[in-house]
């Protein structure tokens, strides 16, 4: 396992970063590396200028927009264009079935922009929902142990 | 159920929509109405003080849509007030003499703001934050940028402050505690909040009162002048139990509910603000105003309405954000003998508080720390767990190593 991960995290209460902290230590505990950025602290560059691949780790507003932190990051993408063909990605995207309309938007937004740029999502999405009775920290780890193996395939 | 008279819902709150829905969704088929005083259909608050001030056009979550009440057959009165309880009928009166039938009544009218009254202000000049409607005629004011005086320096209080002062208002606020946030139970935590918010340019004055008002200026209890061209109150809210007294029901600081949201009246229930209700894991009454407590409690209740009985138990949940400050705390802890405290390398990383009791955690507060939060909730819920407080206040161990085994959530 050599993947050097980058993970973008979108946060409104922490959930998803601290679910981003448990998916790196799973990545380190398997022998690759994994560097966590906050989005706010990210820009088109960050995804233009990635060696490895990037997973996207964000939680979702309850109106179904993507977190504050998230959103220049966003809109960057979404005026820039950037071409990302070459890059490939993952996403983990938190819910609350409680908003069944909205329900996992701000993970789902950032995948459908992605894939538009030309990006390519390696295995599914995956999706916790905060009502599911499991701890988004062990099933996100658990699923991220896939899609580094998916990465290496 | 025996039901054709169907079940009423009194106030349209976010725990009145989440109730509404969990009976259907629990299998009720039978009518539901729910009245409400405020125009609008039931929605969350918590954006109010944030972007409902920010911006001129914002939407707080709805939490029953006009399609949620056609596919759900529930029926919303808006702009209605139930004015009694008739419980010997099994009606509710409405303000307009009309009566409704109902073979199960659930109270989630939520709570009213305290009014402060101040020598020689004018009580409509004072402002309140607790609606959309008291959002957008703050936020109107707001944004031409007066001198503001925010009166109580509680959540509310502080997250209208910080807005204010991003839309560019200078803020002074008054709290007549010796410190801030005194319900965190932990001073390094409220001087933490102090800080953040002077750095922000917040003028903010523990242990002050304010005396009077006087052309446009209010005189403070140590005899400082300040101007006031707007004053917001946020000096908390009591539940709003006027229809449960008057109607006999058992109250006390709260409708007085069980961990399935029954009154003392067999047909009438209780969920959200207004009630104080018994919490299986604190094994003991709680008043919580709370959005986890108004989905968590609003369903329980709906669906033992609907004849599935449910209980209310997670630990208690709750946060603030205040500008760029996201403080949450978990727990309800009576007691603290000992306060662990981790922080990162900067004051960016922000800082998380382990509060314990003999050993045992019984609460939590982050600041700036959300990511420690669903982590020390964890801990929590797993009932009696004693970390090592060397570990907890190590930034660098992993608290998700510290939680034993890998429980259900």
């Amino acid at each position: 396992m050599t993947q050097d991960v980058t993970i973008l995290v979108a946060t409104m209460s922490g959930t998803a970063e601290m679910v981003a902290d448990e998916i790196a230590s799973r990545i380190e505990d398997a022998g690759g590396e994994a560097r966590i950025v906050r989005m706010e602290k990210a820009g088109v560059a960050t995804l233009s200028g990635a060696d490895g691949p990037i997973l996207i780790c964000s939680s979702t507003y309850g109106t179904g927009d993507v977190p504050d932190n998230g959103q220049a990051l966003y809109t960057a993408l979404e005026k820039e264009r950037p071409d990302l063909s070459g890059l490939r990605y993952g996403v983990v995207a938190l819910g609350d079935s409680v908003y069944p309309q909205t329900f996992c938007f701000g993970g789902r937004k950032f995948d459908e922009l992605f894939a538009s740029l030309g990006a390519a999502r390696i295995g599914d999405r995956f999706e916790h929902d905060s009502r599911s009775g499991t701890y988004p920290e062990d099933a996100a780890a658990d699923w991220a142990e896939q899609w580094l193996e998916q990465l290496d395939a | 159920m025996s039901g054709d008279r169907g079940v009423i819902v009194v106030g349209a709150g976010q725990a009145a929509g989440r109730a509404a829905k969990a009976m259907r969704s629990a299998g009720y088929a039978g009518p539901i109405t729910i009245f409400g005083d405020e125009p609008h259909l039931p929605y969350e608050r918590p954006v109010l003080s944030k972007s409902g001030l920010m911006e001129a056009r914002s939407a707080a979550p709805q939490v029953l849509g006009d399609a949620d009440c056609a596919s759900l057959d529930i029926a919303v009165r808006t702009a209605t007030a139930v004015t009694a309880i008739d419980r010997a009928a099994h009606e509710v009166v409405l303000e307009t003499g009309e009566r409704a039938p109902y073979d199960r009544l659930l109270i989630a009218t939520g709570g009213k703001v305290r009014r402060l009254s101040i020598e020689g202000v004018a009580p409509e000049a004072i402002f309140y934050l607790r609606t959309i409607d008291d959002a957008e005629r703050l936020g109107e004011r707001l944004r031409d940028r007066p001198d503001v005086v925010v009166v109580g320096g509680g959540f509310i209080g502080l997250e209208v402050a910080a807005s204010a002062a991003k839309l560019g208002c200078h803020v002074t606020v008054v709290e007549a505690a010796d410190r801030l946030l005194p319900r965190l139970g932990c001073p390094d935590a409220s001087d933490y909040v102090l800080a953040h918010h002077r750095a922000a340019g917040i003028d903010i004055r523990p242990g002050t009162h304010v005396v009077r008002g006087e052309g446009g200026n209010l005189t403070l209890s140590d005899g400082a002048a300040i101007p006031s061209g707007l004053i917001v109150a946020g000096i908390g809210v009591a539940p709003d139990t006027a229809l449960a007294e008057a109607a006999g029901l058992d109250c006390d600081d709260g409708i007085l509910v069980d961990e399935y949201g029954r009154t003392s009246d067999p047909a009438i229930f209780a969920a959200g603000d207004v009630t104080r209700h018994y919490h299986p894991l604190l094994g003991r009454r709680i008043r919580l105003e709370s959005w986890q407590n108004a989905n968590v409690q609003a369903e329980a209740a709906g669906r033992t309405i609907a004849g599935m009985p449910t209980v209310a138990a997670e630990i208690p949940w709750l946060w603030s954000d205040q500008g760029d400050l996201n403080l949450q705390m978990a727990g309800a802890p009576e007691a603290i003998d000992a306060t662990v405290i981790r922080r990162g390398d900067d004051d960016a990383e922000g800082i998380a508080v382990f509060q314990l009791s003999g050993g045992r955690l019984v609460g939590g507060v982050t600041l700036n720390r959300g990511k420690d939060m669903p982590l020390i909730r964890r801990m929590l819920a797993h009932g009696a767990f004693s970390p090592d407080p060397a570990a907890l206040a190590d930034p660098a161990v992993p608290l998700r190593r510290l939680i034993p085994a890998r429980e259900a959530a």
